[in-house]
């Protein structure tokens, strides 16, 4: 009896310590008593912008061709390898530069005008977007040369995909089309637009 | 065999590793794709090459609440700082496609030319890498490549705010003008007899009208 009497007790002041920490844990919660968190700088620090020169251009663009491209470079080791993995995104604009037309590139007779377009050239050389760029897999430490050769990599892979003949064949056809499209809605009934061979 | 002669194995695996590593540095075979091919008539007649030097300052802060009481300590040691040039070329043009002959007027022997509205397009971002520096405590890791990626995405951003003060806009309107006005005189008219107009002076309101479509993605946050 006085076993059961002690027992008895014992399970009174464990359910009232059970209680009271049940308490105790729902007033820190609800009343903030403690809390803490990790908080690391997201944003980038203001800074100025730079203009480093204004150039007065007169390209005019025919064809624009997005592109991406996956690159990746890998670091033998002798645990385990080293990899880098990268995918690039940019736009080649093929067009034609206004500052390399003769001085007689448009020429009328009548209603006819006669136009003699440059030829179709790359209008961006950086055409990447590194700001756009993915770093899709990293492992190990790797250098900034490292990183460029990838960028030369990815860069001479595009210009190398997007600048072949069929694709100026296809910019110089949009622009007899558009070239044509804008002397029409001057006036001219009949266009000639060429093309250096 | 002593545990001494396994230290030594072990120093010359890691050393034939180190070596071995400079050597196989390979590269597999790139995939690529041209994502869509558009046709344009795009006259682009303003460049403006910018160069912005991104810092971040990475601090580790203990933030929270004692007894209703906020506190915000800056942890020892568990700072880091990246700094890296990058260059962006921002081009201004006028979309000819949308020019038709409902905006060609000719009246008394005069031209009249309404041209849409100019637009910017970021047409290059480059990361100086080799410029990069960076510093690291103890406690911190070193900037991964992504993490890079995203603080050149908001320096781009931070630059795209500005093209409203830059007068890139007023230089494209300029150009354009002067590349147009050569065009009509060859087909006969004075300078006197042209005309081009443009639209109202731009305010930041019609920055998600002037940033090609193409890029508004810099301009969410």
């Amino acid at each position: 009896m006085i076993i059961l009497k002690k027992l008895y007790k014992k399970v009174i002041w464990l359910a009232i310590l059970l209680i009271v920490i049940v308490l105790v844990f729902f007033f820190i919660k609800k009343a903030s008593v403690f809390s803490s968190r990790i908080k690391h700088t997201e944003t980038i620090e203001l800074s100025p912008a730079e203009i480093q020169a204004i150039r007065e251009i007169g390209e005019w663009e025919f064809l624009s061709l997005p592109t991406e491209e996956l690159v990746d470079t890998i670091r033998k080791g002798f645990f385990m390898d080293d990899r880098l993995v990268r995918i690039y995104y940019g736009t080649l604009r093929l067009g034609i530069d206004l500052k390399q037309t003769s001085a007689d590139w448009i020429k009328t007779q009548g209603d006819t005008v006669i136009v003699k377009l440059p030829p179709i050239i790359l209008l961006e050389k950086n055409f990447i977007n590194e700001a756009e760029t993915k770093a899709f897999y990293e492992s190990g430490v790797w250098s900034e040369s490292a990183k460029q050769t990838l960028y030369y990599k990815a860069y001479n892979s595009m210009k190398r995909r997007c600048m072949t003949e069929e694709n100026k064949k296809i910019a110089e056809t949009n622009a007899i089309v558009q070239v044509s499209a804008l002397f029409r809605s001057f006036g001219f009934k009949e266009i000639i637009v060429s093309f250096p061979k | 065999m002593s545990f001494r002669y396994y230290i030594i194995i072990i120093i010359l695996c890691c050393c034939c590793s180190t070596s071995k590593q400079k050597q196989s540095e390979t590269d597999a075979a790139p995939t690529s794709a041209i994502l869509q091919m558009t046709p344009q008539s795009r006259l682009y007649t303003a460049e403006y090459k910018i160069h912005k030097i991104i810092t971040h300052n990475d601090v580790i802060h203990l933030k929270g609440n004692l007894l209703n009481q906020d506190y915000n300590l800056e942890l020892p040691a568990g700072t880091r700082k990246l700094a890296f040039p990058i260059d962006v070329t921002l081009k201004a043009y006028v979309d000819l496609t949308q020019l038709s002959e409902e905006h060609i007027k000719k009246e008394n022997g005069k031209i009249t030319i309404i041209l849409p509205d100019p637009k910017v397009q970021v047409t290059s971002v480059q990361i100086n890498h080799r410029e990069k520096k960076q510093l690291i405590d103890l406690t911190r890791s070193r900037y991964s490549d992504e993490e890079i990626q995203q603080l050149a995405k908001q320096g781009v951003n931070s630059i795209l705010k500005l093209i409203p003060d830059m007068g890139i806009i007023e230089t494209a309107r300029l150009n354009t003008t002067k590349t147009l006005v050569p065009i009509l005189t060859s087909l006969g008219y004075s300078s006197e007899e042209i005309i081009i107009q443009f639209r109202k002076p731009f305010t930041v309101d019609d920055l998600p009208l002037i940033v090609d479509p193409e890029n508004i993605t810099f301009l969410k946050p």
